[in-house]
């Protein structure tokens, strides 16, 4: 039922159906927006980035041929339109997401505390801080991997649909990158990671 | 299994719940026995857990919005696009079509024009220009075959009143090309196409053509003497070989003869015998008396009396004849000189051997032929006797001959005048 109305909406879409279009795309909105905000790390060049690949989307709709889902197919569009950004736009300098998500806070040498409340809240902020910067320092395919895998818990063969990519090919990329962005984390901030390390 | 070594893939795929139960179980084994692989499986599970605990970063308020507006944007622009190619495909079929009449046009102008443009005429001029030559040599070449003739040129002239009358006319025998063609049965001129576009031709192509424009030439030649009889009938197949051979002889059908000619004089004595002397001497040397047919047949002047004509300038028979004129050999003539004092005769020169148009001569002995054969046909319808007039209808004959052939002749009028 599900997929009959998808059809019906993908046919109207390609007759240029601005509503079809909506009907059919709406509900990834938000996890494009998601995954350009991540890979940019910028919210104000996620937002352009992600209407792009609708915009996208929806000129090339008549080019889709239907051999893979609409959601997976959306999802490929927004990684090659951010890497294709990230490419263009390498000495950009990212504004970290905390400015903008989180409070402002700005958590260097944290003492460990177990006690919740604000000061876990500042000890997470730190942390999610710390990620991003990692993200931001790691490789675009790590990136994008660990955004797919970890942040957006795709599935491996999703991610290979998405990257168009072997599935021993993304496992190899998932392993790296987790190393990767473990090393980077653990370098300087290994202290505000102590939980793990009791 | 090496999970020191495999580490971190052995943690992905722990992490990711991909590892089968006995290796799981086996890899955790390990870590726990060893101290790096359990710190960095520790460390990867933390740092997962925290990237997938991470909350979504919520939509901005007006995503939907702006994103609506775009698309609508786009929608619009897409049918302006529409319409312009739709447009744009119209007009270049218009376009195209009049690009395809415009290229038909100025090809068939292109095709009609290049003929009457210089190219072709050049290419004639260039052939004319060849083919003159080339008369002019055969001119030239029929003249040093005639050792007799000094100077040939009345006939020459001719000839070459010809050949300016066929440069000036180039267009003319262009334009008549396709009838000697076809009178000479010959294949469609692709040469003369060729030579149309200005294509530069080979040196065997060039040659033949140089001999068509030759053989036209020859042809306007003829067609261009005055009272050419015996010039080319258009009608007659052409041959190629030599029929049209362009050579001074053929003066000899054109009504003109040309000879060798000198003028003498002798001063008439009281007793007035210079002319019978010097009919002697002609009789003596051999040469043949021209205007006076009455002296090789008594009977013929019995037959015709007072009405023999004759080109002395006198109509009676009896009176002293103011010249006489006979044609000997050149032999002949330098004996002529040499005899005369034999015959008490002095001979004053009037004019040396000089080449003159003796045509009125020639037709008057042929006139004179005529006469005689009508003569002859009218004895023998009567019954009578017709031996006078043949001997003298051949001695006519060989006179006519020796003129046409007037090698080595001499036509000597001989004045004979009290002073």
């Amino acid at each position: 039922m599900r997929l009959e109305n998808e059809n019906i909406l993908l046919t109207k879409a390609r007759d240029g159906n601005i509503q079809a279009f909506e009907e059919l795309t709406g509900s990834f909105y938000s996890r494009v927006y998601n995954i350009c905000c991540r890979m940019l790390n910028n919210p104000e060049d996620a937002g352009e980035q992600a209407q792009e690949v609708f915009i996208k989307a929806f000129r090339y709709i008549k080019a889709f041929k239907g051999n893979c889902s609409v959601s997976t197919w959306l999802y490929r569009i927004a990684t090659n339109v951010c890497l294709d950004y990230l490419r263009k736009n390498k000495n950009r300098k990212d504004i970290s997401l905390e400015q903008n998500v989180y409070d402002d806070i700005k958590v260097k040498d944290m003492l460990i505390s177990s006690s919740p409340g604000p000061e876990k809240l500042a000890e997470l902020n730190a942390q999610r801080k710390a990620i991003n910067d990692a993200l931001s320092a790691m490789g675009e395919k790590s990136r994008l991997i660990i955004i797919l895998r970890d942040f957006n818990g795709f599935s491996y063969d999703e991610i290979a649909e998405i990257t168009q990519a072997p599935v021993g090919t993304v496992k190899s990329r998932i392993s790296r990158a987790r190393a990767e962005l473990r090393d980077l984390l653990c370098e300087d901030k290994e202290h505000l990671f102590t939980d793990y390390v009791k | 299994m090496n999970f020191c070594k495999e580490c971190d893939e052995y943690i992905s795929l722990y992490i990711d719940e991909l590892l089968d139960e006995k290796t799981a179980e086996e890899f955790l084994n390990h870590a726990e026995q060893c101290s790096q692989c359990s710190a960095k499986l520790k460390a990867a599970l933390y740092f997962a857990g925290l990237c997938r605990e991470e909350e979504e970063v919520p939509l901005p308020g007006d995503f939907s919005e702006a994103l609506h507006n775009r698309l609508e944007k786009l929608n619009d622009n897409r049918d302006i696009s529409k319409r312009k190619h739709l447009f744009f495909i119209k007009n270049q079929k218009i376009i195209a079509g009049f690009s395809a009449a415009a290229v038909l046009v100025i090809s068939l102008l292109a095709y009609n024009l290049l003929p009457d443009l210089g190219i072709m005429k050049k290419a004639y001029n260039t052939a004319s220009t060849a083919s003159d030559a080339e008369a002019a040599q055969s001119v030239e070449t029929k003249k040093s075959e005639d050792t007799g003739n000094i100077g040939n040129n009345s006939n020459s002239s001719e000839v070459e009143s010809g050949i300016k009358q066929n440069k000036d006319s180039g267009s003319t025998l262009m334009q008549d090309k396709e009838s000697v063609q076809q009178s000479s049965g010959a294949a469609p001129d692709s040469n003369s196409t060729k030579r149309a576009f200005g294509e530069i031709l080979p040196p065997e192509k060039k040659q033949s053509n140089d001999e068509e424009a030759n053989l036209k030439t020859r042809k306007y030649q003829e067609k261009a003497d005055a009272g050419a009889d015996t010039a080319v009938n258009s009608s007659e197949p052409e041959d190629e070989a030599g029929a049209f051979s362009l050579t001074a002889g053929m003066a000899a059908d054109s009504g003109t003869h040309i000879s060798n000619f000198a003028e003498l004089k002798v001063k008439l004595s009281q007793q007035g015998k210079e002319l019978e002397a010097y009919r002697r001497l002609i009789k003596e040397i051999g040469a043949v008396e021209l205007n006076n047919a009455g002296s090789n047949s008594a009977a013929v002047n019995q037959i015709e009396g007072a009405d023999r004509l004759n080109n002395s300038g006198s109509s009676e028979e009896k009176a002293q004849p103011e010249y006489i004129d006979c044609y000997m050999t050149l032999s002949q003539y330098s004996r002529l000189k040499n005899q005369a004092s034999k015959y008490n005769l002095e001979f004053g020169y009037k004019t040396d051997i000089i080449e003159k148009d003796i045509s009125d001569i020639y037709n008057n002995l042929n006139n004179r032929k005529i006469e005689i054969n009508n003569k002859i046909t009218e004895a023998s319808e009567n019954g009578e006797d017709t031996s006078a007039y043949e001997t003298e209808e051949a001695g006519l004959n060989e006179a006519m001959e020796k003129i046409s052939d007037r090698k080595e002749i001499v036509v000597v009028r001989m004045y004979f005048g009290l002073s």
